[in-house]
């Protein structure tokens, strides 16, 4: 079985040379995840700027851009929504008079041209200094409320002050951010609903858990996460088509908890069922099978899984790619970054995901497989929000533990209710719940309390259940 | 920050925890059940046995007698007939099953792991009714399904359906039984359906979005105050195992030990420690500076305790605050403006939807279907092949959410600790 794994890294709390952040650049503006290989630049506006003053920052530092490039500054000279209206303006909020009665749009309230402003960047003015000479040539600015004001203040400061903060990617920031710019890649799966699925699956060290990803590696990297390198991710796709996880090279995965990740078609697992019937119970002594299995595997299936050595091999060598991705991130320009239309995942572009995901995950042993099918997974989580799920469940279902928890998600709720509803009639699983999460934000301000205005109303549809051992020979009855 | 600029202690004014009315929570007996006490009580056969797929048709009149005594009778939540007379101390103390969160690989169920002696199994009768039992040989449960010997579960495989023994005695084999459970390995989830309130508790919803706002990995160390009664401190300890740890943190003393109690058996004690402290007037301990990963408070004044939080956390940690009143949420927001960034407030409920299959009648007049038998509303789910088909017709799968539901749980603000540049700040 598993050895004892060495104790697992507290969280990383420093960006260090070669691994992957999310920067957020002006207060969620824009979010990309980049790479800190010696080389990496992020472009902001029209300029490009080094990525290595970020080397060695801990995670949550605010960095401005200067004439330099990127410096770190103290998040009070960085003034954020929440906080630049916090101070002194407690009670001035209820005694307010101005309103935007005697404001009109025609183009004339600011008094300093475009040329104005080139002209004082070419003198070496800051950013902070334009922004000033910005409002003091406004003739409206007196005007506005004191939100208002704020809300000016900010605007400007975002084109000529922009701040990058330093994020540590994780599986909430990396949820939030895929759901944020790109959601389609991961299902519309929400992070509520994501963290559900991985509480109702009971995900925690040394689990055993089936997984079938077609969200691009959230899920998969999002249980890797919580087992810390220990247990196992068995990654499972339908045919030949390999799903992409490439979301997880977003996590910084340690290399023991990428070894822990494998792949493997759905019908090497089936084909290595127990036959339908058959309980494990009734099974006396076979404890002896444990120390056997390699003769168990049939040939055919196992042309390509069945040579442990050769494999093993060579997919430990595509993994470190994952762990030392400074090799495949130089071979990206660092330009390639900013003209992804969607998202700014370094190297999650379409074209070479195939590739690159066959090195994601290697296959796991004969022996390993053998044990699973005799033990069963721990769990099981399915997200293959474009597929239907009946037929899925009901070849997986049978792989996993008795009393082993799953949890199914889809973007639509049919597929689940017949899958629900399959599972009643066929009494394989008990405790069988479709649900739906709902989320929302409030915004917190003195006097100003309420959800935010604009809310996501939808995260997904999760089918939840536990397996049961459905033989009724438990006390023959009559 | 410093700690002596804190509010003096005030006792709690606001409102915190509001217990709601016990609408969707069927009342529920201790967590921990025993035949251990069948010796102290003979078991009496059930005047009916019912199978759990009708458990709603028994009328009050004749239900069977309560369940046979918990070992781990509670005064604050234990009903009328749980006499403290017969409270059980050290003696029905079962080894730890030590299953919940696996602390080593040979931990784990599988479907090779057989229900042993010492075993907690979650006895399921339906969805909504389930409890934690702890296995004995010659331990009897009894429910309104039946009578229930261990001696049936131990060498079968959890997730097993047993039947009910009828009268008990060995002669009657499973003849007079018919009435069935389903016998579960405990999870976290599963114990938080199970345990017993002490106090108002979290679920699911709200536990699953703090384990991953908290960003808990295996490993971290995470602060909890109040204990309450451990449904979210389990699942702390799932995510930080097997080498992480929560100092769990609750002011009132028995309620502290019970807690400690159950985490005990359930095999929680190496990954939690449980601690009696007054967290709003004291603080957390110095021991824990800077040393924390994740920090949370559901305390009724949490910005008493968010200075002493501050210095807890390590850089880009992060703090929540579990609060069921916007009041408190005001507050504790402002607390944390000083040294807390990304402050976010939230609010998550699930939505329960129930399926059946039935069939609609067509508005279109249809004189097949008026001559045929009126589609009658099933009860049972039909048996595959029976009439699964979907040509037969008006017959849908029928979805739609269930009528009554939580309508709130509480406020969940998180905040990250902020970081100081040392380039830009003393």
């Amino acid at each position: 079985m598993d050895p004892p794994p060495p104790p697992p890294p507290a969280i990383p709390r420093e960006a260090w040379e070669g691994c992957s952040v999310l920067l957020d650049i002006n207060d969620g503006d824009r979010l990309a995840f980049f790479r800190l290989t010696p080389g990496a630049t992020v472009k902001i506006g029209n300029k490009t700027c080094s990525l290595q003053p970020l080397v060695g920052r801990p995670f949550g530092s605010l960095f401005r851009l200067n004439a330099d490039g990127l410096a770190p500054c103290a998040a009070a000279d960085a003034p954020s929504r929440d906080d630049s209206i916090r101070d002194g303006t407690n009670g001035q909020t209820l005694d307010e008079t101005r309103d935007n009665r005697s404001l009109v749009d025609n183009n004339t309230a600011q008094n300093l041209s475009s040329d104005d402003i080139e002209a004082m960047k070419r003198d070496g003015a800051t950013g902070d200094e334009i922004v000033e000479a910005l409002i003091a040539n406004s003739s409206t600015f007196g005007n506005k409320t004191v939100f208002s004001q704020e809300k000016y203040k900010l605007k400007k400061q975002k084109k000529y002050a922009p701040k990058v903060l330093l994020r540590r990617p994780s599986s909430r920031s990396i949820c939030e951010t895929y759901f944020k710019k790109n959601p389609a890649r991961i299902g519309f799966m929400r992070v509520d609903t994501l963290s559900l699925l991985l509480s109702m699956a009971n995900i925690g060290a040394y689990s055993d858990v089936l997984v079938v990803d077609m969200v691009g590696g959230l899920v998969v990297g999002a249980v890797a996460e919580r087992l810390g390198g220990t247990g196992y991710v068995c990654s499972t796709y339908v045919g030949s088509a390999l799903s992409s996880i490439d979301i997880i090279r977003m996590f910084n995965l340690s290399s023991n908890m990428v070894s822990r990740i494998v792949q493997v078609p759905l019908s090497d697992l089936c084909s290595m069922q127990i036959p339908g019937n058959t309980p494990a119970v009734l099974n006396g002594g076979t404890e002896g099978e444990v120390g056997e299995p390699v003769i168990a595997p049939d040939e055919d299936a196992q042309v390509s899984q069945a040579q442990p050595v050769d494999t093993a091999v060579s997919d430990e060598k595509a993994q470190l790619s994952i762990d030392q991705p400074t090799d495949m991130e130089v071979s990206e320009p660092s330009s390639v970054q900013d003209e992804n239309p969607q998202l700014d995942c370094k190297g999650s572009d379409g074209n070479s995901n195939a590739s690159k995901s066959t090195k994601s995950g290697k296959a796991p042993s004969p022996e390993k497989i053998q044990y699973w099918k005799e033990h069963g997974f721990s769990s099981l989580i399915v997200a293959a929000p474009g597929h239907e799920v009946e037929s899925f469940v009901a070849d997986l279902l049978p792989l996993l533990s008795y009393s082993a928890p799953f949890a199914i998600y889809h973007q639509y709720i049919e597929p689940l209710a017949k899958c629900m509803h399959s599972l009643q009639v066929s009494k394989q699983a008990i405790g069988l719940q479709l649900s739906e999460p709902w989320l929302r934000e409030y915004q917190v301000l003195p006097s100003r309390t309420h959800p935010h205005m604009q809310m996501n109303a939808f995260g997904g549809y999760i089918l939840s259940g536990i397996r049961i051992h459905n033989t009724d020979c438990v006390i023959v009855e009559k | 920050m410093q700690p002596s600029k804190r509010e003096p202690y005030q006792s709690p004014a606001q409102p915190h925890r509001p217990q709601p009315p016990h609408t969707d929570a069927p009342r529920r007996s201790p967590a921990w059940e025993s035949g251990a006490s069948a010796s102290c009580r003979p078991a009496v056969p059930p005047l009916l046995l019912h199978r759990s797929g009708f458990p709603g048709s028994l009328p009050p009149a004749v239900r069977p007698p309560p369940p046979i005594l918990p070992t781990a009778y509670r005064a604050s939540s234990g009903p009328a007939f749980a006499p403290p007379a017969l409270k059980h101390s050290a003696a029905s103390r079962v080894p730890s099953a030590a299953m919940m969160v696996p602390l080593d690989p040979s931990d784990k169920p599988t479907s090779r792991r057989f229900i042993a002696e010492g075993d907690t199994v979650v006895v399921y009768e339906r969805h909504d009714a389930m409890r934690a039992v702890a296995v004995r040989a010659g331990g009897v449960l009894q429910n309104r399904f039946g009578v229930f010997r261990h001696d049936d579960w131990i060498g079968r495989p959890f997730g097993s359906k047993v039947f009910s023994t009828g009268g008990g005695g060995k002669g009657a084999g499973g003849r007079a039984g018919g009435g069935f459970v389903h016998l579960l390995a405990p999870t976290p989830e599963l114990w938080t359906l199970v345990l017993s309130h002490r106090t108002q508790i979290l679920y699911i919803a709200d536990i699953s979005l703090v384990v991953a706002y908290l960003e808990l990995v295996p490993g971290c160390v995470v602060l909890e105050s109040g204990t309450g009664s451990g449904s979210l401190t389990t699942s702390l300890a799932r995510a930080v195992a097997p080498h992480g740890h929560v100092h769990t943190f609750d002011f009132h003393e028995q309620r502290a030990a019970s807690a400690r109690e159950d985490f005990e058996k359930n095999g929680l004690s190496s990954l939690i420690t449980v601690n009696v402290r007054d967290i709003q007037g004291e603080g957390f301990p110095k021991e824990h500076h800077g040393a924390a990963d994740a920090v949370f408070l559901d305390l009724p004044q949490p910005w008493l305790a968010i200075p002493s939080v501050g210095l807890m956390l390590k850089q880009d940690g992060v703090l929540c605050s579990f609060s069921p009143c916007i009041e408190q949420v005001q507050r504790a927001c402002e607390a944390m403006r000083t040294h807390f960034t990304d402050i976010r407030t939230f609010e998550i409920l699930l939505r329960a939807y129930e399926v059946r299959d039935g069939a609609l009648k067509s508005a279109i007049a249809d004189e097949e279907a008026t001559v045929g038998p009126l589609p009658q509303k099933r009860r049972k789910f039909t048996a595959p092949g029976e009439n699964t088909d979907c040509t037969q017709k008006n017959s849908y799968i029928l979805v739609r959410p269930c009528s009554t539901a939580r309508g709130h749980t509480g406020y969940l603000t998180f905040a990250r600790r902020l970081v100081y540049n040392s380039q830009t700040e003393s």
